[in-house]
C-alpha cells in the first residue's frame, strides 16, 4: 500500500491540488470594497489557467499536450463534436418548450441584448474566456491530466465534480442550463479526442446558437 | 373696484351711442343744433367722465383680444440646493387651463450633462436630442424604481394600453382644435399643415381693406313737397376692417363697407375697386393636432405590447408599474404626472410641456376650446415655425378669418429646459465670519503681550465634510473701518507679513476655517518695515492708536463632477496699538475705620492671564473680585466700561480710587453663571498724541478644575484610545494629526512600565486659583502626606506587570472671609453664595511589560507600508492571489519531490 501510495504519487499530488484549487473557488467569498467580477475573474484565471499550466510543465515537468492542449485526434474531436452539437442542441430546443422557466430565467445583459456590437464582444470575448478556463480545468487538468488513466470514470468525475462546484456555489439555476447541458458532452468530446479544443470550439458553438435561440424566441 | 369699472364701461357705451347717433348730422349745422362735440362735452360733464380716462378704456378695448391668460406653467424644485445623488422633485404648477390638474398631460425631458449620441441615443437616430431627453424622463415616471432587469419580457399580459385624447383626459367627444399662441403678438394661431393666406390682387403699393363711403347732407328749402335734407355721394371714404375671402365664390366681401385696394387706410382715398381673390379654404389648410408624447407615434395610442414594455422598462404583467393608479402607457405620456423626482447629477437641466385645454373659445361653430402647450419656461416663439398664414372660413353666415401656423413644438423644448440649480437657489457657499475679542489689544513693543484675535468662519450650507473645503484667508489692515483707500485712507493686505513675523499660522488649507492672529505686530519693524506694496508703518494704518483688520475667508466646495461652490465673507475687528494693557490682579482686603472694608490690588503677585492661553480670554470664576489697572505713564481721563456699560469704582470701592473721577485701577465682581464673559475697557486721553485711546480686556467665567500630567512622558505617558478626524482642520497636516486623523490620549489612564520611578504634577484651571486652595493627594486611596513638593508626587511603580495604581487629587476652593465680607459690603454677594468650590481628578497608570512596546514602523517598514498604501487595491489583490498561486505550486512541488526520495527509499 504504501509503496503504491509513493508510485502513484502524481496521481495524489495532482488531486490534492486539484481538490485545493475547488476548495478556494467554493470557498471564495470577495472584497467588498473590489469589483467581484474583477476578483472572480483574477481567481479563476489564477486556479483554472496557472496553477493547471504551471503544475504540469514545472511541477510534473509534462507537456501542455498531456492537458490537451494539442489537436490530438482529429477525426474523433470533430465527429463527436458534430454529434454532441446535434444531440445537444436538439435536447435543448426540447428541453426549451418542456420547461419554460429555461426562458423565463435565461437573461443576457441588457446592453448586450440591445447592441449588435456589444453582442459580438459578448459572445467572442467573454463567453470563449469563460469556457476556456472550464475546459483548462475540468476537461484539461481533471480529466486529462490527473484521470487519464481511468477513462470514461474520469469522464464521469469530472462532470460530476463540476456539478458538484457549481452547486456548492449555489449557481445550479435555470440561466445556466445550457452550460451544464453540454457539460457531459464536452467531456465526451475531451474523452475521444484527446484533446480540449474540439470539446472547447463544440461548447462555445452550442452556446452561441442557444444565445441567438433564446434570445429570437424572446 | 368692479363696480367703479362697469360704471365705467356703461358710461363709456352711453358715450360712443351717442356720437354714433349724433356724427352723421354733423354737417347740419344750419340751424341752431348743439354740435356732437358740444353734446359729447355736455355729458361729459354731466356724469364727470374724464376725457383721458375714456380714451384710455377705448384703447385698451382695441387690444384686449391680444392679452387674454394663455396655459403657462411654473416648475419648483425641492431641495433647491440639491446634491449629487440625491433625490430632486420638481413639480409642475400649470395655470389656465380649463381642464383639472390631473386630466392634463405633462412631457417630462431630463437632459443629462454626461450623456451624448453614444451613450445616450435611445431612440437610436443618431443623435441626443429631444427625444432622447423625454425618455429619459418618462422611463424614470414610468418605472417608479422598478429593476426591469430580471423581467421576462416574453409575454405581455396586462393590458396597460392606454389611449390619450388632444385635449387632456377628460376631453370625451370635443372636436379637436390644436392652437399656438404667440407671446409676442398675442394671436392664437391654428394648427394647419398648409400655411397659406388668402390674397387679395391689389396693385403694387395697395393693400386690401374695407372702405365705407362717405355722403354729404346739405339742407334744402324749407319745402313741404321737398326733402329738407339732400343727400349727395362724396369722394372720400372712411377705413371699416378688413375684406375676406370667400372659399365658395373667389369673392372679396366685407360685413361693413366695400373692399377696396388702398395706399394708406388711415387716409380718406378711397382707392380702387376689389372684387376677385384666391381664397384659401379650411380643407386646403388642412389644421391638425399633434402630441409631443416621447415617440409620439407608439405612446398614447392604446396599445403598450411587450415591445414597449421593454423600451420603457415597465413590467408586461403589472398595468401600474409606477403604483400611482395609472397605466403604464398613461405613465409615459405622464396623464397627470405633476412632479417628477430623480436623483440629481450636477449639471442635470429638466423641462416639462403641459398639454392642455385652455380656457379660449375657438371661432368655430361647435363646442371646441383651444388645445394649448405650456412649457416651463414659457418659451415658445414663433420664429419656430416654418410658416403662418390664414384661412376663411364661413361661421354662422359670416366670413372668419383664422390664422394658421405649422410648427414642431418640439423644437421649443431646448429654450425651456432649467437647472434646478440655478436662479434664486443657494448655488453659492453660505459663509459667516466671526472674531474674537470684541476690541483686541495690539502690543507693538518686545514684550509681544498682545491679544490672540481667533477669527472663525462657519458655512450654513456646506455640502461635502467641513474638512474637503477649500479656506484661504486673507487679513487686511486699514486706519478706516470703511476700508477704504481712494478718500486718503490706507489699506493693506498683510497676511504675508504676519506669516513671516510668526503672527499668522498657515492662511490656506482644507477644513482651514479657524485662524488665529497674535496681535504682536510692530511698531517700528525690525524684521520688515512694509505693509504690503507700500511703504508704510503700523503707525500709518492707525487713528489715535486705532486700528482695523478685516479677516476676509474664501471658501470653495469642489465636486467630483467640476462643479464648484464658492462662498466669501469677512470681519472687521477694530483694536487697539498701545504699549500699554489692562493688568488683571488679584485683590485683598483693607479693613478702614470710616469706610469699613474695602479693597485693593494684590500686587504682592504677578498679576494673573499673562500665561499665552490666557491673553485672548483671561479664565476666572464665580464670585470672586477681579482687579483692573493700566499703567498710567501718558495717560489720564480714564473712562472704564465693563461689557459697555460704566465701570465706577469710587472710594467706597477702594482707596485706590477716586470718588471725583476714575482713575487708573477698577474692580468688578464675578457674579455671572460659567461661561458668561466679560469685556473691560478703559478709554483715556494720551497726553503725547492729545487722543483718546481704548484698552480692553475680556474675562470668561469658567468652572473651577484640576488636572494631573506627568512630568516625563517618556516614563509614564497618557494612555493612546485611538485616532479621531480632524473635522476643523485646525490640528494641522503634519505630526500627530497627519491626514487629518489625531491621536485620541486620555487625559485620566496613563501607562508605564513596572519598576519604574513615576511622577506627576497637578494643575488648576484657572491657573490663580492654586493660591485659594487647599489640596492633597490620595495613591491607590490613602493620603499621601509628607511631600516635600506639593505641586508633583513620586512614586515607585514597584507593583507587577498588569497592575493599575490608582491617583486623585482632591482640592478645595475657598474665598477668604474678607474677600466674601467685601463681596457682600460693597456688591451686596450674598456669603451663602460664595461658599467653597471642591474639586478633584482621579486617573489610573497601567503597568506595562517594558519588553513589549508599540511603535511606529521605521526604515523599510515604512517605507513599504507606504508603497503599498499607494497602490490599487485590484492590484494588491491580484498580487495576493498569485502570491497564493506560487505557495500551493511550491507546497505541491515539495510534496512531489519528497514522495520522489521516499519512492526510490522504498525500492
Amino acid at each position: 500500500m504504501e509503496k503504491n501510495f509513493f508510485t502513484n504519487r502524481r496521481f495524489f499530488v495532482t488531486g490534492f491540488l486539484v481538490f485545493f484549487c475547488l476548495g478556494f473557488i467554493i470557498f471564495f467569498s470577495g472584497n467588498e470594497t473590489l469589483s467581484l467580477a474583477f476578483q472572480e475573474a483574477v481567481v479563476g484565471v489564477a486556479f483554472f489557467l496557472v496553477i493547471p499550466t504551471l503544475y504540469c510543465t514545472m511541477i510534473l515537468k509534462e507537456s501542455l499536450k498531456n492537458i490537451g492542449w494539442h489537436w490530438g485526434e482529429l477525426r474523433e474531436g470533430i465527429f463527436a463534436g458534430v454529434v454532441s452539437l446535434v444531440v445537444a442542441s436538439f435536447l435543448f430546443v426540447v428541453a426549451t418548450f418542456l420547461f419554460p422557466e429555461i426562458k423565463e430565467a435565461y437573461a443576457l445583459p441588457l446592453f448586450v441584448q440591445k447592441n449588435f456590437l456589444w453582442f459580438v464582444l459578448y459572445e467572442m470575448i467573454l463567453v470563449p474566456f469563460t469556457i476556456f478556463l472550464y475546459e483548462m480545468f475540468f476537461r484539461g487538468f481533471v480529466q486529462l491530466l490527473w484521470l487519464r488513466q481511468n477513462g470514461l470514470w474520469g469522464v464521469g468525475v469530472g462532470v460530476s465534480l463540476f456539478f458538484l462546484t457549481m452547486f456548492l456555489q449555489d449557481s445550479i439555476t435555470w440561466s445556466l442550463f445550457a452550460l451544464f447541458l453540454f457539460c457531459p458532452f464536452s467531456a465526451w468530446i475531451a474523452h475521444r479526442s484527446g484533446s480540449i479544443r474540439y470539446s472547447f470550439f463544440t461548447q462555445w458553438l452550442f452556446l452561441l446558437l442557444a444565445d441567438v435561440f433564446l434570445l429570437i424566441l424572446q | 373696484m368692479s363696480i367703479f369699472l362697469k360704471k365705467q364701461n356703461f358710461f363709456f357705451s352711453l358715450f360712443l351711442m351717442s356720437a354714433l347717433l349724433i356724427e352723421p348730422m354733423a354737417p347740419v349745422l344750419a340751424f341752431k343744433m348743439p354740435s356732437a362735440s358740444s353734446m359729447a362735452g355736455d355729458i361729459e360733464k354731466r356724469y364727470h367722465l374724464d376725457l383721458g380716462a375714456i380714451q384710455n378704456q377705448g384703447e385698451e378695448f382695441n387690444t384686449s383680444g391680444n392679452k387674454k391668460m394663455t396655459p403657462e406653467v411654473s416648475l419648483f424644485f425641492n431641495p433647491t440646493d440639491p446634491k449629487e445623488g440625491q433625490k430632486i422633485t420638481a413639480k409642475a404648477l400649470p395655470i389656465y387651463f380649463s381642464n383639472n390638474e390631473n386630466d392634463l398631460y405633462y412631457t417630462w425631458y431630463l437632459k443629462r450633462v454626461d450623456c451624448d449620441k453614444e451613450t445616450c441615443d435611445y431612440d437610436d437616430n443618431g443623435k441626443y436630442d429631444e427625444e432622447d431627453w423625454k425618455i429619459e424622463a418618462m422611463r424614470i415616471l414610468a418605472q417608479n424604481g422598478y429593476d426591469s432587469s430580471d423581467t421576462n419580457y416574453g409575454s405581455d399580459d396586462d393590458n396597460d394600453g392606454y389611449k390619450a385624447r388632444f385635449g387632456g383626459n377628460n376631453k370625451v367627444g370635443h372636436v379637436d382644435h390644436c392652437y399656438f399662441h404667440d407671446n409676442v403678438s398675442g394671436k392664437n394661431y391654428e394648427f394647419a399643415e398648409s400655411t397659406g393666406s388668402p390674397e387679395f390682387p391689389c396693385p403694387s403699393g395697395t393693400s386690401a381693406a374695407c372702405m365705407l363711403p362717405e355722403e354729404e347732407i346739405t339742407s334744402g328749402s324749407n319745402d313741404p313737397s321737398e326733402n329738407f335734407f339732400t343727400i349727395t355721394s362724396s369722394t372720400t371714404c372712411q377705413f371699416a376692417g378688413f375684406p375676406v375671402c370667400s372659399s365658395e365664390t373667389s369673392t372679396a366681401s366685407c360685413s361693413t363697407g366695400t373692399p377696396r385696394c388702398v395706399a394708406d387706410p388711415s387716409t380718406t382715398a378711397c382707392g380702387t375697386a376689389l372684387s376677385s381673390c384666391t381664397p384659401q379654404a379650411e380643407s386646403n389648410s388642412k389644421p391638425y393636432c399633434k402630441h409631443i408624447f416621447p415617440e409620439a407615434s407608439k405612446s398614447g395610442d392604446g396599445v403598450f405590447g411587450k415591445t414597449e414594455e421593454r423600451f420603457w422598462g415597465t413590467n408586461p404583467h403589472d398595468p401600474d408599474t409606477a403604483d400611482n393608479g395609472n397605466k403604464d402607457e398613461a405613465n409615459v405620456i405622464g396623464l397627470g404626472q405633476s412632479s417628477f423626482t430623480w436623483n440629481y447629477v450636477s449639471g442635470d437641466k429638466v423641462g416639462v410641456a403641459v398639454e392642455g385645454t385652455s380656457m379660449f373659445p375657438t371661432k368655430h361653430d361647435d363646442g371646441s376650446n383651444m388645445i394649448m402647450w405650456a412649457f416651463s419656461k414659457n418659451n415658445c416663439s414663433i420664429s419656430e415655425a416654418s410658416g403662418t398664414g390664414a384661412y376663411t372660413k364661413t361661421i354662422r353666415g359670416y366670413k372668419v378669418s383664422i390664422p394658421t401656423v405649422d410648427i414642431d413644438m418640439n423644437k421649443c423644448l431646448k429654450n425651456n429646459l432649467i437647472d434646478p440649480a440655478e436662479g434664486g437657489q443657494p448655488s453659492n457657499l453660505d459663509v459667516s465670519v466671526t472674531a474674537t475679542p470684541e476690541s483686541p489689544t495690539n502690543d507693538p513693543t518686545e514684550s509681544a503681550a498682545g491679544d490672540t484675535v481667533v477669527a472663525y468662519a462657519n458655512i450654513s450650507n456646506v455640502g461635502r465634510n467641513a474638512t474637503e473645503v477649500l479656506y484661504e484667508w486673507n487679513v487686511s489692515i486699514s486706519d478706516n473701518i470703511r476700508f477704504d483707500a481712494t478718500s486718503g485712507g490706507n489699506v493693506a493686505n498683510i497676511t504675508k507679513e504676519l506669516q513671516n513675523w510668526g503672527l499668522l499660522g498657515n492662511s490656506k488649507g482644507n477644513g482651514l476655517n479657524t485662524i488665529e492672529l497674535r496681535l504682536n505686530i510692530p511698531q517700528n519693524s525690525k524684521r520688515t518695515a512694509e505693509f504690503g506694496t507700500s511703504e508704510k508703518k503700523l503707525g500709518d494704518f492707525l487713528s489715535g492708536g486705532v486700528g482695523y483688520l478685516r479677516f476676509r475667508v474664501d471658501a470653495v466646495e469642489n465636486f467630483s463632477s467640476g462643479v464648484v461652490r464658492k462662498g466669501k465673507s469677512d470681519v472687521i475687528v477694530k483694536f487697539l496699538s498701545t504699549g500699554e494693557k489692562i493688568n488683571t490682579y488679584r485683590v485683598r482686603t483693607i479693613t478702614e475705620t470710616v469706610r469699613g472694608i474695602t479693597v485693593g490690588l494684590d500686587q504682592s503677585s504677578d498679576s494673573i492671564c499673562n500665561d499665552l492661553s490666557d491673553r485672548a480670554v483671561c479664565s476666572i470664576i464665580k464670585n470672586d473680585i477681579i482687579g483692573v489697572k493700566v499703567d498710567t505713564g501718558g495717560l489720564s481721563d480714564f473712562q472704564w466700561a465693563i461689557n459697555g456699560k460704566p465701570l465706577v469704582c469710587s472710594k467706597v470701592v477702594s482707596s485706590e480710587c477716586a470718588d471725583e473721577k476714575q482713575t487708573n485701577v477698577n474692580f468688578f465682581p464675578v457674579t455671572g453663571n460659567v461661561g458668561d464673559t466679560y469685556t473691560v475697557s478703559v478709554t483715556a486721553n494720551d497726553s503725547q498724541s492729545g487722543k483718546n485711546i481704548t484698552m480692553a480686556r475680556t474675562f470668561r467665567i469658567v468652572e473651577p478644575s484640576v488636572y494631573i500630567r506627568s512630568t516625563n512622558n517618556n516614563v509614564a505617558w497618557p494612555k493612546l484610545l485611538g485616532q479621531y478626524k480632524d473635522i476643523t482642520g485646525s490640528s494641522g497636516s503634519s505630526g500627530k494629526c497627519a491626514n487629518n486623523l489625531c491621536d485620541h490620549f486620555s487625559e485620566t489612564v496613563f501607562e508605564a512600565y513596572a519598576g519604574s520611578d513615576l511622577s506627576f504634577k497637578r494643575g488648576f484651571v484657572p491657573a490663580y486659583i492654586e493660591s485659594m486652595s487647599t489640596s492633597e493627594w490620595r495613591l491607590n486611596g490613602e493620603r499621601v502626606d509628607g511631600s516635600t513638593d506639593p505641586q508633583t508626587i513620586t512614586f515607585s511603580a514597584d507593583r507587577s506587570l498588569g497592575d493599575i495604581y490608582s491617583l486623585d487629587f482632591v482640592s478645595r476652593v475657598i474665598q477668604s472671609d474678607d474677600i466674601r465680607r467685601a463681596l457682600f459690603a460693597i456688591w451686596n454677594v450674598s456669603p451663602f453664595d460664595t461658599a467653597e468650590k471642591n474639586m478633584s481628578i482621579a486617573t489610573q497608570i497601567e503597568l506595562r511589560d517594558p519588553a513589549i512596546t508599540y511603535a511606529t514602523p521605521l526604515g523599510p517598514e515604512k517605507y513599504f507600508a507606504a508603497l503599498t498604501s499607494y497602490f490599487p487595491a485590484s492590484i494588491l489583490f491580484t498580487f495576493r492571489i498569485f502570491v497564493s498561486v506560487g505557495l500551493i505550486l511550491f507546497i505541491c512541488g515539495l510534496l512531489y519531490g519528497l514522495l520522489e526520495r521516499r519512492r526510490g527509499e522504498t525500492q
